[in-house]
């Protein structure tokens, strides 16, 4: 009975590997590989105008306060 | 109210209590699982940092973590995208660990610590941030933040005012002068993460040559700010964080472990100009723009601290504050002060002074420890213990340090620390030799009294936690010859009577030998260890290695030494 019960917790544990790992290659493949797809035909556009005089950008300043720190509690 | 912050999953996970404010403990994961800089959630420093300060988790208030994970899982995926398909064996390891862990910090805590109570997730570079002015003596200081990579910010800059900070201007992942200067460490055969400081001491060694080529790198605008030149790098995804153009730009890179030469040594030496020059422009810029003279600096870049001595010598601030624990472990600090001030408008709590906010052990713990290791020793007065181990040192004899709390950041400052005669120029490779197998490159810093170390160092200020590299002075260079590096600095430690009264009282002593206020510290570890933090730890340490003895609280033991045993010199040089 505890040969059966041991064969039968290995196969759930490879089939649910399996499932897991076939869900990430999908994502990477379909999801991810169609973001970079569109993010490679939009790569025409130029991050930023060459010889500027500041690389600094503006914060939003949300970090400063409470609400954006609890925001995911 | 008591706080905790957290730190983990990147690399030097750590935890921190605050009690109404003040700091009451914190230490580094690694210390307790011995696996240097990891990332995992940090169980045992958890469970430490309640025990030290008597209460469970029912007794938090809350729990502040140092970043936001949703918006880092942004940014990663977004690394993977623009690395597709080579991003793929990178994305199957990610991403289980981030939907498993990652971004479910509340479930982890309630597993492993049984806390179910409010979590703050502060930015990271306000973390780090507040870890530094928070805890500075300035009322109002000028902020720099710079590291690799947080949410997305990789450097900020800011002002703090009594209990707020304000980061108004910051730059973006990819631009990042932390991971610069990471992937030239991997490219000169070092690792990343850790290999940095190696290249710092390297630079010493060369000459800027290359300081033209690494103006191709980046674009450096006139108020410090950058943007790298993605042609050089590779920082989505791959085995490797530069791409062939930087070895068409710099030459082949070098094999871990492989031979170093002059070209290694004058690359990392244009590479740390080119890191000096860009933060001593950006200072400089929000010195003029705040008109305040102090600054706080903090992120894994301000542990170069040749550059933060660039930055006090020629920014125009008066006074610097670099909190001890600069890099990604001092996170959890920064996260616990802005929950306790920023988010509770409290007022901040006295300046920190000292970094000793880990374990302690009682002397019975330490008897206990060395009657299980087989070695009984006679327990001395402090009087005995200083003018012994003084003895020691001067003698030349290598002597472990392991006194009271231990040190919270990456430096052992005079607790968990391992001493020599900075008299004795063949120290350092006696140190190498014996205990730590270092690269031979890397110098030793010398822990001097505060009140005397403008007597052999160009120092403006006190350096309490090994954090500038002044000069030496030429006249005193003689004395010293084991602290002072190639390039006639030393990162120099100085010692308060109040800070640490135990390790002040053992440099008299070696004073009242020597006539010399100094002793050389290092870390009490060997290379790629993490440094201890057990009696039983430092004894193994003590017994594996040829360290000649060990001052454990106030027991000291000692080897004989062996008849012809000190090496002999050799020809040095950046192999050894």
């Amino acid at each position: 009975m505890d040969k059966f019960r041991k064969a039968g917790r290995a196969l759930y544990l490879a089939v649910q590997k399996t499932i897991v790992v076939s869900a990430l290659f999908f994502a990477y493949f379909f999801g991810i590989g169609l973001m970079a797809a569109l993010s490679r035909v939009f790569s025409f556009l130029p991050r930023q105008a060459a010889g500027k005089d500041s690389f600094w950008a503006e914060t939003d300043r949300s970090n400063c306060g409470g609400s954006d720190a609890a925001e995911q509690s | 109210m008591n706080i905790l912050g957290i730190s983990a999953y990147y690399h030097d996970s750590s935890a921190c209590l605050t009690r109404d404010g003040e700091i009451a403990a914190a230490a580094q994961e690694e210390r307790f699982s011995r696996r240097k800089n990891t990332p995992d959630f940090p169980r045992a420093a958890i469970n430490y940092c309640l025990q030290s300060g008597g209460i469970t988790v029912s007794d938090l208030d809350c729990v502040a973590f140092y970043e936001k994970p949703f918006l880092k899982f942004a940014r990663v995926l977004t690394g993977h995208i623009g690395a597709w398909p080579r991003s793929l064996d990178s994305f199957m390891t990610a991403m289980p660990l981030w939907l498993k862990d990652r971004l479910s910090l509340p479930l982890t805590l309630k597993d492993d610590t049984g806390y179910d109570g409010k979590v703050f997730y502060i930015r990271h570079h306000l973390s780090h941030a507040a870890s530094a002015f928070l805890p500075s003596p300035f009322e109002n200081a000028a902020i720099i933040t710079a590291d690799a990579v947080g949410e997305w910010a990789t450097t900020s800059c800011g002002t703090g005012r009594g209990s707020e900070i304000t980061l108004d201007r910051e730059i973006k992942f990819p631009d990042s002068l932390g991971l610069l200067y990471t992937a030239v460490t991997t490219y000169l055969g070092f690792e990343a993460h850790e290999g940095e400081g190696k290249v710092m001491g390297l630079a010493g060694c060369g000459r800027p040559v290359y300081l033209e080529k690494f103006r191709r790198l980046a674009q450096v605008a006139e108020d410090g700010s950058y943007r790298l030149n993605q042609d050089y790098f590779s920082f989505y995804g791959g085995s490797r964080m530069y791409s062939p153009r930087l070895e068409e730009l710099l030459g082949p890179a070098r094999a871990p472990e492989g031979p170093l030469d002059e070209r290694h040594a004058d690359i990392a030496a244009s590479l740390q100009k080119f890191t000096e020059d860009l933060l001593v422009r950006m200072a400089r810029d929000l010195r003029a723009r705040t008109g305040l003279e102090d600054l706080c600096l903090a992120g894994g870049v301000f542990l170069n601290c040749v550059a933060n001595q660039k930055i006090l010598e020629n920014s125009g601030f008066r006074n610097l504050f670099i909190q001890p624990a600069a890099g990604d472990c001092g996170g959890a600090l920064g996260a616990a002060l802005y929950a306790a001030n920023c988010l509770s408008n409290k007022p901040r709590a006295a300046a920190m002074t000292h970094a000793c906010l880990g374990p302690e052990f009682s002397q019975r713990e330490i008897e206990r420890a060395l009657n299980s290791a087989g070695l009984p020793a006679p327990r001395l007065s402090d009087g005995e213990l200083f003018e012994r181990t003084a003895g020691l040192l001067a003698a030349g004899r290598v002597t472990g340090w392991f006194q009271g709390r231990m040190e919270f950041g990456p430096r052992a400052l005079g607790n968990r620390s391992i001493l020599g005669d900075p008299r004795n120029p063949e120290m350092p490779r006696l140190l190498n030799d014996r205990v730590k197998h270092r690269e031979p490159f890397r110098p030793y810093a010398p822990a001097v009294l505060e009140e005397k170390a403008g007597d052999y160092f160009e120092l403006r200020a006190p350096s309490p936690f090994m954090l500038l590299a002044p000069p030496v002075r030429k006249e005193r260079a003689g004395l010293i010859p084991a602290a002072c590096h190639a390039d006639g600095t030393a990162r120099v430690q100085t010692v308060g009577k109040p800070v640490n009264p135990r390790f002040y009282a053992l440099i008299e002593a070696f004073e009242r030998k020597t006539g010399v206020p100094i002793v050389l510290n290092t870390s009490f570890n060997r290379r790629g260890e993490p440094v201890v933090c057990e009696p039983a730890q430092a004894i193994k340490l003590y017994l594996e290695t040829e360290m000649d003895a060990l001052a454990l609280g106030n027991f000291l033991l000692e080897k004989k030494p062996a008849a012809g045993a000190r090496p002999q010199p050799d020809g040095g040089g950046l192999n050894g």
